[in-house]
């Protein structure tokens, strides 16, 4: 995707939020990426004693937790799935409130009448507590997890495509595709859609944030996947150490705090880069 | 010839909290093949309710468009027929292109939509009206944002012609060109005009444009046709004083002009217009049957037609150099 | 037009106005204004007018400066005072008004409060006075039942209202400069000319400067005295109204004149004479005479350097190595 004459991964490496920001998710990924090679056996592995300090044993950087599993494999798996669950969430997330807020802002009407109740209702039911339902009368699963975080996701995008489909339908570029007899459907994907890649973007690296955030919760109240080690799983097994051993939950949180403190980076440098309007007005 | 536009008693009434706003309210105008007919009115007139409605973007509340013969039902299933009998080109350079796609592509696409022709044959005829209308090949892989306001109204002119419609309805093309640029598109309609046989609505507010490139005028004022006839014509006699009102109006860059009688008020609101002449309350030659009575175009000879009662005494007065007599003071919102 | 024997009002010395190092958006600009006097200050866009206006008032964006030159108004040099100093000034000495009326007004507060606003922010007014003062000087802009507008919210106003609230507003602590910038460009015509006609009568019973920035012509040849044409950033030509209009000297403003459309081209058939070619952005400005790319009467020592301001009349002067017209 190209933003004038630079592509848009350029531009943000010259910003100076976006360069730490993609450092770290860059991070975030080799180590998602690289879990296998470093870590063959896996983290459930219990590999060596129970709970040993970081930097107690050269061959557990990191240190082990109440069951001597080591961590370094914990976190390095468990960016797999805090990353794995944080994308697609944001994904669906986007396509629901992207559908939503085109149809509603296109068609207006009783059909965005309709349509915007819904998303009030969405929106006033409070999100993690909802999470927690699903996942409670569903089960516990990956995509169990990641359905219920996009289910209370979507009203924010839906509003954000909604406004910018409003503004664009009056603009005479949009009129002259109706003139030339481009059906609905054609106009809202190929006209409209690709002019509101902007606001969407920026809003996806909060969502992914989020997202991460949400399913690590669910993980540390023992909400989440059995099957699947995540950041947040490491939290919950920590907790019971906290005041003995706080690492287990320090090192887990770290890597929580950095993965969201990345996306949000990113997400303030592409705001900039995408909407560099704003930043000359001021 | 059947004319390629003709409009039947059309109307356009939209509820509003305050009233019925009557945006067009009775227009029958009709266009030949070959023609230009200018619009002329300020705003709240109704000229661009009347434009959308001509090209199918908004329904008419009464009364009926026809395209090259056909009646046109406004719907979806005509909208084809529709785009290959009448296009629109329109006022703002900026917002009337995809800011995404190439110009190339902004051409193509009313051929790609209409599935028209080849891959090939579509860029051999994009290349070619590019040519006329006086845009170079290396244009066609360029973003509207790098291109300057009169070329962008080039691509869209462009791409208005792709379909080969018999009609163009210019909304304002011209208005917000600079004067150099502005000369440069109207030499551009006047080529194509001459070369293709197109017929234009040309809607404007500047009515020394208007005169320029059109061969019959109609002015609107509230929804209404007040004036219409050969452009010389409604120029130079300017019987409804409404048109005097606006010819005079024009700050002339000829000669310095000692301008007493101007048009008091402002321009009313379409919702609840004043009742019979919607001109009366700025008229200076309002009398009682104005009020109760709506004026309808009549014909006073030369081919022009006027809606006023007093039409004739009016042009009479005027050629014995009788000024308007006083100005009524100005109703605002005009009931 | 009053003799000129004080001071002018405003003088502009050759002002430059660029975005930090970067090429000149305007260059080396002079014109001044006397009190009493229109100038029509007229060009396409592009050309630096509204420019040159913000930076008279000092309202430069904030990559935007001044790199040289002088502007002064009554003998004092603005360029040379910050921005609280020039506070002081602006509304007061100076105003300015501008294209579109709706975003020029404050959309939650009354008109009225308003016109109080600006009286109250420059002189020592009590409440009720202040009121008073603007009610009288709604009047003055010809609004009709002033008192009651006077708690009317924008919104309610026509546009041709709202544009006298902007000038009462502008002209409410007697400047003795007003800028006017695109006054009537966004309303309609039978509007436009009630403004003109307020702009200038409102002149002359203050005997204020105006500098009237406008595309165009008509309205330059009616309102001002004097006009002064830009082209690309620099003066190209400037002189009494009625002679450089009847008479131009520069090939740009005869072009502009007779880009414009008369007549019918279905009775007469001729086609209209435009200026070939576009205006060059600052970056790719030619070195020599800015309008040399586009000129019909250019010759080859047009290509060497800038034209200097050369006086070629009564109160007239051209930048350009070969004059057109009617050599005096």
């Amino acid at each position: 995707m190209t933003v004038g004459s630079q592509s848009l991964i350029v531009r943000l490496l010259r910003h100076p939020s976006g360069l730490v920001g993609l450092l770290l998710i860059a991070l975030a990924v080799g180590m998602a990426l690289g879990a296998g090679y470093f870590f063959p056996a896996g983290p459930w592995t219990m590999a060596g004693p129970p709970r040993l300090w970081p930097g107690q044993n050269a061959a557990f950087l990191l240190g082990t937790d109440s069951l001597g599993r080591d961590l370094a494999a914990g976190l390095f798996h468990g960016s797999r799935v805090s990353l794995a669950v944080g994308a697609s969430a944001a994904v669906v997330s986007i396509v629901i409130g992207t559908v939503v807020g085109s149809l509603s802002g296109y068609y207006g009407g009783w059909l965005d009448d309709v349509l915007m109740r819904l998303t009030d209702a969405m929106q006033t039911i409070p999100s993690f507590l909802s999470a927690i339902a699903i996942v409670g009368i569903v089960g516990p699963s990956l995509p169990t997890i990641i359905f219920a975080i996009a289910i209370v996701s979507w009203p924010m995008i839906a509003r954000l495509v909604r406004a910018e489909f409003l503004r664009l339908r009056t603009y005479d570029f949009v009129q002259s595709c109706r003139i030339i007899g481009m059906s609905d459907i054609r106009i809202i994907v190929t006209q409209i859609l690709p002019n509101c890649l902007a606001p969407i973007i920026v809003a996806s690296s909060v969502l992914v944030a989020t997202a991460i955030i949400v399913e690590a919760s669910l993980s540390f109240l023992g909400l989440g996947d059995p099957n699947a080690m995540s950041w947040g799983t490491i939290l919950g097994n920590g907790r019971a150490a906290l005041r003995t051993a706080w690492y287990m939950t320090a090192i887990p949180a770290a890597a929580l705090v950095l993965t969201v403190l990345a996306l949000n980076l990113v997400g303030d440098a592409l705001n900039d880069v995408l909407n560099p309007r704003l930043k000359e007005r001021s | 010839m059947t004319p390629v536009l003709q409009t039947n008693d059309l109307k356009v009434h939209h509820k509003t909290p305050r009233g019925m706003l009557r945006a067009v309210d009775g227009v029958s105008i009709e266009v030949a093949p070959g023609e230009t007919l200018g619009l002329v009115g300020e705003s709240g007139c109704g000229k661009s309710t009347l434009a959308r409605c001509i090209v199918g973007i908004s329904r008419p509340t009464e009364g009926s468009v026809s395209l090259a013969g056909f009646t046109d039902d406004g719907s979806r299933a005509e909208r084809f027929r529709r785009a290959r009998a009448v296009q629109m080109v329109f006022q703002d350079p900026s917002g009337s292109l995809n800011p995404r796609l190439s110009v190339g592509r902004i051409i193509e696409e009313p051929l790609m939509v209409h599935r028209i022709g080849s891959r090939a044959e579509r860029r051999e005829r994009v290349e070619a009206i590019a040519r006329q209308v006086g845009l170079a090949p290396y244009h066609l892989e360029r973003f509207p944002h790098e291109l300057s306001g009169g070329q962008r109204q080039r691509v869209s002119i462009a791409r208005a012609l792709t379909l080969e419609p018999g009609l163009l309805v210019c909304d304002e093309a011209v208005s917000a060109l600079d004067v150099s640029v502005q000369a440069q598109v109207l030499n551009l309609f006047l080529d194509l005009q001459h070369r293709l046989g197109l017929a234009y609505l040309f809607i404007s507010h500047d009515l020394a444009v208007v005169r320029y490139i059109s061969h019959r005028i109609a002015v609107m004022y509230l929804g209404r046709i007040v004036e219409v006839g050969p452009a010389e014509a409604v120029w130079s006699r300017r019987n409804h004083p409404y048109t005097r009102a606006l010819v005079d109006a024009i700050p002339d860059e000829t000669i310095r002009r000692d301008r007493t009688s101007l048009l008091e008020g402002d321009v009313p609101s379409p919702v609840n217009p004043p009742s019979g002449c919607a001109f009366r309350t700025r008229c200076p030659h309002a009398q009682a049957r104005c009020a109760d009575e709506v004026p309808l175009l009549r014909d006073r000879g030369g081919g022009l037609q006027v809606a006023c009662h007093f039409a004739e005494a009016i042009e009479a007065g005027m050629q014995a150099g009788a000024r308007p007599t006083a100005a009524l003071r100005v109703v605002a919102g005009g009931s | 037009m009053t003799p000129a024997p004080e001071a002018p009002l405003l003088n502009v010395n050759d002002l430059s106005i660029r975005y930090g190092k970067g090429v000149p958006l305007v260059e080396q600009l002079n014109f001044t204004v006397r009190r009493g006097e229109t100038v029509g200050l007229v060009g396409e866009s592009g050309c630096g007018k509204s420019l040159t206006a913000l930076a008279v008032m000092g309202l430069l964006a904030e990559n935007l400066r001044t790199s040289s030159g002088s502007i002064e108004l009554e003998g004092t040099n603005l360029t040379a005072l910050g921005q609280n100093a020039l506070r002081s000034y602006r509304g007061n000495r100076m105003a300015m008004i501008f294209q579109e009326p709706l975003t020029a007004l404050n959309p939650v507060m009354t008109v009225g409060a308003q016109v109080v606003e600006v009286l109250r922010a420059h002189r020592r007014m009590g409440r009720a006075e202040a009121e008073k003062r603007a009610v009288e000087l709604l009047e003055q802009v010809r609004i009709p039942d002033a008192a009651e507008r006077f708690h009317d919210y924008p919104h309610r106003l026509s546009g041709g209202m709202r544009q006298r609230v902007v000038i009462a507003i502008a002209i409410a602590c007697n400047p003795a400069l007003l800028i006017a910038d695109e006054p009537t460009t966004a309303l309609d015509v039978t509007v436009q000319a009630q403004i003109l006609q307020l702009l200038k009568s409102l002149q002359r019973e203050a005997d204020l400067g105006l500098l009237l920035i406008t595309h165009d012509l008509g309205v330059v040849r009616q309102v001002a005295d004097r006009i002064v044409v830009m082209y690309a950033g620099s003066v190209v030509e400037e002189g009494p109204v009625d002679a450089v209009l009847d008479d131009p000297r520069h090939p740009y403003t005869a072009g502009l004149l007779a880009a414009r459309p008369h007549g019918s081209f279905s009775v007469q058939g001729h086609r209209l004479a435009d200026i070939r070619g576009a205006v060059p952005p600052p970056e790719a400005r030619p070195g020599g005479c800015l309008f040399e790319p586009r000129c019909p009467h250019a010759q080859a020592d047009c290509k060497a350097a800038r034209p200097p301001r050369g006086v070629v009349g009564q109160d007239r002067a051209v930048r350009c190595y070969h004059p057109v017209g009617r050599p005096n």
